[in-house]
């Protein structure tokens, strides 16, 4: 998946080392669920929004709206009508529409899902699959677990191949007289059913692929990639301190 | 161990898989057994012996001496590819069966050394390159097996580095894997063993997806990092016979012909017998069927692609002939059959069928086929009178154009080989018996004698004659095989194709062997950088110089002896 996603590019972001965008996501989980006003957390996601448009390009915004839109519309018209106390905003006869603490609550909702969103899509966007697995190895993660990180997020984009794959199979061993009908060729159970065959019989596979590559030897690995060193890492700590108090501004006005 | 003696001793080396692989084996093996029509099934029946207690290797004693480059040639289910998984230690380690006999490398046997402490001393580039890609970038894939032993990280990017280089990959390093072309796969793994430089290199049918000028050069390298080579191979190539310093033909689980050297008459005898050698039997006779697939002004470009655009300006594909479509890799042969079939929709141009009636369904015939814009082309309707062919719809082409993929794996999915062929057939309108009746006949013709077993463990050549199967039952106008003699002998392959067309009106074969092109086809045409730039006689054409691709040759007899890789560097040199 993060294969998938990520763009390479030059921009700070994508300079920003692996482990200081690991760092920033709990940060950028922490600052959306710490107590706060709904405006405070509006202004957080449009900071995170603006850090992707500005690194990334404005186009990037869209891509998460397009997965995102169906939960905007369903917290948005279902939030209202389970807080209903409190003085109301929108009344209609005798029935309330719309409460201060359910325009609260649905704004507050929707900056989490948009601000945390934005979030992690800027980090995927902008790190390697290698960068990653090389910061998770850096926390400690040990070189086995990173391998399964590897292989999952490689697996599953190669299963959406493999199911493309067979589903133009059926498409092409549907009979002629089978238009117009439902036929079991049409309907997604064989498909899956192929794929998830197909996924089984790689296991052994993949396992024989590792271990002719060495993998299981009682020897140190090394490795290929490696991060940053330096004075770079020291800028981009203090990069990392910057967001974590450009995040978190509303916990320290707080106290 | 002194130079004089071999690197790879195997010695009195028996295999046998357990119960459910045995049944594998022993499907394809009763399946080419039960059929006895041709010589394949003869000589099926008389290897296959027993049946499910079939060896896979019996008995099997061969060495490969250093500096040398030793040639085992057998058929699909001869067990080349699980002779090489002994030799790496992958089986029986992963499959589970039983083992007796000894391999030896660098003089020390290797039964009960794991896969991951042989890397240094073997390499493997196996038949399925998907099989051995596991990482998301083309370096780091080529990185994995030194980052396994250890080595300096300054020295690992250099030795990555140039043999991505030396592959041709080298502007691909960020590239992740499962996005190239089977043949750029094939170079990344052999980068893998280039990088690591194990002793004996083994090629287990790793040549198949490879262009003539890849061929070359992936056995040029070879000899020149490894200390041997060992090359499996199911079918014979001038390519082979000039790099083979010995040849082993192995069959029914034994060496059933060796030589060192050039090949001697002994040899060539087995290798023409088992279906190796391609046969030159003469082109086969033009079946008379009037019409055709019309493609006019296509123009295909992936979407955010910006080099490769496929463009075809003009093509016809007359049904009742076979014809070869050949061309280096990535020159836009499957997206061409992916265009065809109605997988993929043109950006512009047309797609069309054009002709009298065909024997099975004229209704369906006289209709034309549209494609993404409404051009038109002129044709004959089923009365034979002219009629104004419409372009044709994605599902159109689908319903009439048949497609056979590169890897079997991706279109046979059902629990039994009885209900995979059945698949198609439901709805034509046929009784159950009807239905019955078809499916056991096409089994029969195509060696896949036991209706029930599980497609998913036969063995590859028979999963290859399922796939065929398959479409032979769905009776489509015109049928695309795409490298359908990818680990195929040329008796196999050919076989394949004769019973296909048999049946299909119009067969179109995606091959890069020439040789195969001249056995089976009426028509070669030749793609390069996604365009047409060739269209003749299989006869006409022939390999020039190093570099210089397909050159027309009339009348100069380029078919017997010479050239059987085909596809290159093609249409540079005028039309044929």
């Amino acid at each position: 998946m993060i294969a998938e996603f990520y763009v390479p590019g030059a921009s700070f972001l994508h300079r920003w080392d692996a482990r200081a965008k690991l760092l920033f996501l709990p940060l950028v989980l922490a600052a959306f669920f710490v107590p706060s006003t709904p405006v405070v957390l509006l202004v957080l996601a449009a900071m995170i929004a603006a850090l992707v448009a500005i690194a990334l390009g404005p186009s990037q915004l869209l891509p998460p709206l397009k997965t995102l839109w169906p939960v905007l519309i369903l917290i948005t018209v279902l939030t209202p009508p389970f807080h209903l106390a409190g003085p109301a905003l929108i009344r209609v006869g005798t029935v309330t529409l719309l409460t201060h603490e359910a325009l609260a609550t649905t704004l507050t909702l929707l900056a989490r899902f948009l601000g945390i969103t934005y979030g992690f899509f800027a980090v995927v966007r902008a790190m390697s699959l290698d960068d990653l697995v090389l910061g998770l190895r850096w926390f400690g993660l040990p070189y086995s677990a990173c391998l399964v990180v590897t292989i999952t997020l490689r697996t599953i984009p190669a299963l959406a191949l493999t199911w493309h794959a067979v589903r133009d199979a059926h498409r092409l061993r549907a009979g002629r007289g089978d238009r117009g009908r439902p036929p079991v060729v049409k309907t997604y159970l064989p498909v899956l059913t192929s794929v998830m065959i197909e996924a089984v019989k790689g296991i052994p596979v993949l396992a024989m692929a590792l271990e002719s590559r060495g993998f299981g030897r009682r020897n140190p690995r090394t490795s290929f990639s490696g991060l940053k060193e330096g004075s770079r890492l020291f800028v981009d700590a203090a990069g990392l301190a910057a967001a974590a108090v450009a995040l978190l501004w509303p916990l320290v006005v707080r106290w | 161990m002194t130079h004089h003696d071999p690197l790879l001793a195997v010695q009195q080396l028996s295999f046998r898989y357990p119960l459910a692989a045995a049944a594998e084996t022993a499907v394809g093996a009763r399946g080419a057994a039960g059929a006895g029509r041709d010589r394949d099934g003869a000589r099926g029946r008389a290897r296959s012996g027993a049946g499910a207690n079939r060896l896979v290797l019996d008995e099997l004693s061969f060495s490969v001496r250093p500096a040398t480059t030793a040639v085992i040639l057998g058929r699909a289910d001869a067990g080349k590819t699980t002779l090489a998984r002994i030799i790496v230690g992958l089986v029986p380690r992963f499959t589970g069966g039983g083992i007796a006999g000894e391999v030896r490398l660098l003089g020390a046997p290797t039964r009960s050394v794991p896969p991951y402490d042989l890397v240094q001393a073997v390499g493997l580039v196996a038949q399925d390159s998907e099989e051995q890609l596991f990482t998301t970038r083309c370096d780091t894939e080529a990185a994995f097996a030194l980052e396994s032993l250890g080595m300096d990280p300054g020295l690992m990017r250099s030795r990555v580095a140039q043999s991505l280089e030396r592959v041709g990959l080298g502007g691909f390093a960020h590239r992740n894997p499962a996005t190239l072309s089977g043949g750029e796969k094939k170079r990344l793994l052999v980068a893998c063993l280039l990088a690591v430089r194990p002793e004996l290199w083994i090629l287990d049918e790793a040549l198949g997806e490879l262009d003539h000028e890849w061929k070359a050069r992936v056995l040029e390298i070879a000899s020149e990092s490894a200390s041997a080579t060992l090359l499996m191979e199911s079918r014979w190539s001038s390519l082979v016979e000039s790099r083979g310093t010995s040849f082993h033909l192995l069959d029914g689980g034994r060496i059933r012909a060796d030589c060192a050297g050039a090949p001697d008459e002994r040899l060539l005898w087995a290798l023409d017998e088992a279906g190796i050698r391609p046969s030159f039997r003469g082109t086969p006779p033009r079946v008379s069927v009037d019409g055709a697939l019309q493609v006019r002004g296509v123009r295909f470009r992936f979407p955010g692609e910006r080099g490769f655009g496929l463009a075809v300006d003009h093509l016809d594909l007359g049904l009742g002939e076979v014809c070869a479509l050949v061309g280096r890799n990535g020159s836009g042969k499957s997206t061409l059959a992916r265009i065809l079939c109605g997988l993929l929709r043109p950006q512009q141009g047309s797609i069309c069928f054009s002709g009298a009636p065909g024997v099975r369904s004229p209704g369906v015939r006289s209709a034309g086929v549209r494609a993404s814009e409404g051009r038109t082309a002129t044709g004959w309707g089923s009365e034979g009178r002219a009629v104004e062919n419409r372009a044709a719809s994605p599902a159109e082409l689908n319903a009439r154009v048949g497609y056979l993929f590169q890897n079997p794996d991706h279109q046979i999915f059902l629990p039994t080989v009885r209900e995979e062929l059945a698949l198609g057939l439901r709805g034509s309108g046929g009784s159950r018996t009807e239905v019955e009746r078809r499916v056991s006949d096409a089994a029969e013709l195509f060696d896949l004698a036991d209706l029930d077993a599980p497609p998913a463990l036969l063995s590859y050549g028979a999963r290859r004659r399922l796939q065929a199967a398959t479409y032979f039952l769905l009776e489509r106008d015109l049928l695309i095989l795409d490298e359908i003699d990818s680990g195929l002998s040329y008796g196999e392959t050919v076989n394949l194709v004769d019973r296909l067309s048999s049946r299909v009106p119009g067969l179109v074969l995606i091959t890069h062997d020439l040789a195969l092109a001249r056995s089976a086809c009426h028509r070669v045409l030749v793609m390069d950088d996604g365009r047409l730039v060739r269209d003749g006689r299989a006869s006409d054409l022939h390999w020039g110089a190093a570099g210089s691709g397909l050159t027309a040759s009339r009348g100069e007899g380029a078919g017997a002896s010479g050239e059987a890789e085909a596809s290159g560097a093609a249409g540079r040199q005028g039309s044929s």
